[in-house]
């Protein structure tokens, strides 16, 4: 072939993959844009997390934090969703609250994107849907599906293993801040894998000299011990083959006041149980809130088909409907297994010898038909938020916190969430639809 | 300065994938070539 000829080939070839790359990364890009979000009239402030650490001003880890002061003496409560941008409801719930919340005594904070560096891409061959849409009686809102760890074109590389921090940067920033030299940030030292360096809820109590998440964490920690945090509540999400899954995860501190709320919570008919942190698995919000400060710090699952490994196609309704068909049929995998060892059991038992296994669990929480809803998922947290605040205030009624206008449970179950969003263009929540159909 | 140093090579490498681009005269590895340069172009742009 003539060299003109080559050249003049390889050219057009050249501009038709760079017209490809620009597509490609023109969305990619559009994922590091934040849907707008309308807080309630009652949002007293706006603030950024970088004030509460400064060097994270400008950079993908610096977030909303809305405020709503009631204005009257009493306790401050804080709500992360977004933690894992993964977990969608986890993140719905906490858009829902800074769209409808009213504080009648205290302060309340909500962090509705705790890591916004994880809202910025999704996991990497899995086929995750960048957005899901929930239609409210205005048209639809858009919110992006995100990954659970810091986009690594904002932090990199990964190490091999990553170990929980503590250490002599803490000893150097007390030095630094001798305001803060009596914090004590717990041991850390826990050995994760080397991706658990982007994860959020694995860097706590964060490092302010250190990686952009461990930033963020040490940020978020400043943020509760200087605003006085008394209650702190981190929304989650887990998959249904994961143990801990519709529970509340509570420091030991709050264990009561969690106890005491999931009392509350089955007259609402949400069934919840109440799980103890572990002081051995460090990292963790629930555990490293509560041991750095007096903070009663409690973390929310719910159940959440699309991040689990044993969904079938990822799909907008499946993070929307909480349905996914091969989920089904791994619970009747479950019980027809059971039954089996059930059986074998039973014989074993029969001629006197050691029966073995009886039972296996694959998934930890039922999967009904109809699917796990957005409102059901989101509306547990709402819901289990409020109980808490009422069962924190039984307790600690000398620093009570108020909150109101958030949806009640029923209403989120039969009409999703949707009605309790504001439009698209800002328009405001609709609420439960009334009987002439109106909103 | 490891993620500069990582660039440096990612755009080393696709430099060598362009010249080979312009240097190869069958089109099926022409088409590879394109292939290979769209990730690394957008790795080095610090897009993906």
């Amino acid at each position: 072939m003539e060299r003109r000829n080559r050249i003049a080939r390889a050219s057009g070839l050249l501009a038709a993959g760079l017209a490809i790359a620009a597509v490609a990364g023109t969305r990619f890009v559009s994922q590091w844009r934040s849907e707008p979000l309308f807080p309630s009239p009652a949002m007293t402030q706006l603030r950024m997390l970088s004030e509460w650490h400064e060097p994270l001003e400008g950079t993908a880890g610096d977030t909303e934090v809305y405020v709503y002061d009631s204005g009257t003496e009493g306790g401050t409560l804080l709500v992360l969703g977004g933690t894992h941008p993964n977990e969608p409801a986890a993140h719905v719930a906490a858009v829902a609250m800074v769209e409808n919340l009213e504080a009648t005594a205290g302060r309340v904070l909500v962090i509705p994107r705790a890591n916004r560096a994880a809202f910025m891409h999704n996991d990497s061959q899995e086929a995750m849907v960048q957005r899901y849409a929930i239609e409210t009686p205005h048209g639809a809102r858009t919110f992006r599906n995100g990954s659970r760890f810091t986009n690594p074109v904002r932090q990199w590389p990964d190490p091999t293993i990553y170990i929980n921090p503590r250490g002599e940067h803490w000893d150097d920033y007390a030095a630094e801040h001798p305001d803060h030299a009596e914090w004590n940030p717990g041991p850390g030292g826990q050995v994760l894998a080397g991706v658990d360096s982007r994860n959020l809820n694995r860097v706590y109590p964060g490092d302010p000299n250190g990686t952009l998440t461990e930033q963020i964490g040490h940020a978020i920690l400043t943020m509760i011990r200087e605003e006085n945090v008394d209650l702190a509540i981190d929304f989650h999400e887990a998959s249904p083959e994961y143990p801990t899954i519709n529970v509340m995860v509570a420091h030991q501190r709050a264990e009561g006041i969690a106890t005491w709320a999931e009392l509350l919570l089955s007259d609402d008919g949400v069934q919840i149980a109440t799980d103890s942190s572990s002081p051995r698995l460090r990292g963790l919000s629930h555990r490293e809130w509560g041991d750095a400060d007096d903070v009663l710090s409690v973390l929310f699952e719910s159940a959440n088909v699309s991040q689990g490994r044993l969904k079938g196609r990822t799909t907008e309704e499946q993070i929307t409907e909480g349905f996914d068909e091969t989920y089904l049929r791994a619970q009747i995998i479950q019980g027809q297994l059971n039954e089996k060892l059930a059986a074998r059991a039973a014989d074993a038992d029969e001629r006197g010898e050691e029966a073995g296994e009886r039972s296996r669990r694959i998934l930890y929480v039922e999967i009904p038909e109809e699917g796990t809803p957005m409102g059901v998922r989101a509306g547990r947290h709402i819901t289990a938020a409020q109980r808490l605040v009422e069962a924190y205030n039984d307790e600690y009624f000398e620093r009570p916190i108020g909150i109101a206008g958030l949806p009640e449970y029923g209403d989120l179950v039969r009409y999703g969430v949707g009605p309790f969003l504001h439009g698209p263009e800002g328009e405001p929540p609709a609420g439960p639809p009334t009987e002439d159909g109106g909103g | 300065m490891i993620t500069w140093v990582y660039l440096a090579i990612v755009a080393y490498v696709l430099g060598l994938v362009v010249w080979n681009l312009y240097r190869e005269e069958d089109l099926g590895f022409q088409i590879t070539a394109v292939m290979v340069a769209i990730p690394l172009v957008l790795r080095v742009a610090g897009v993906k």
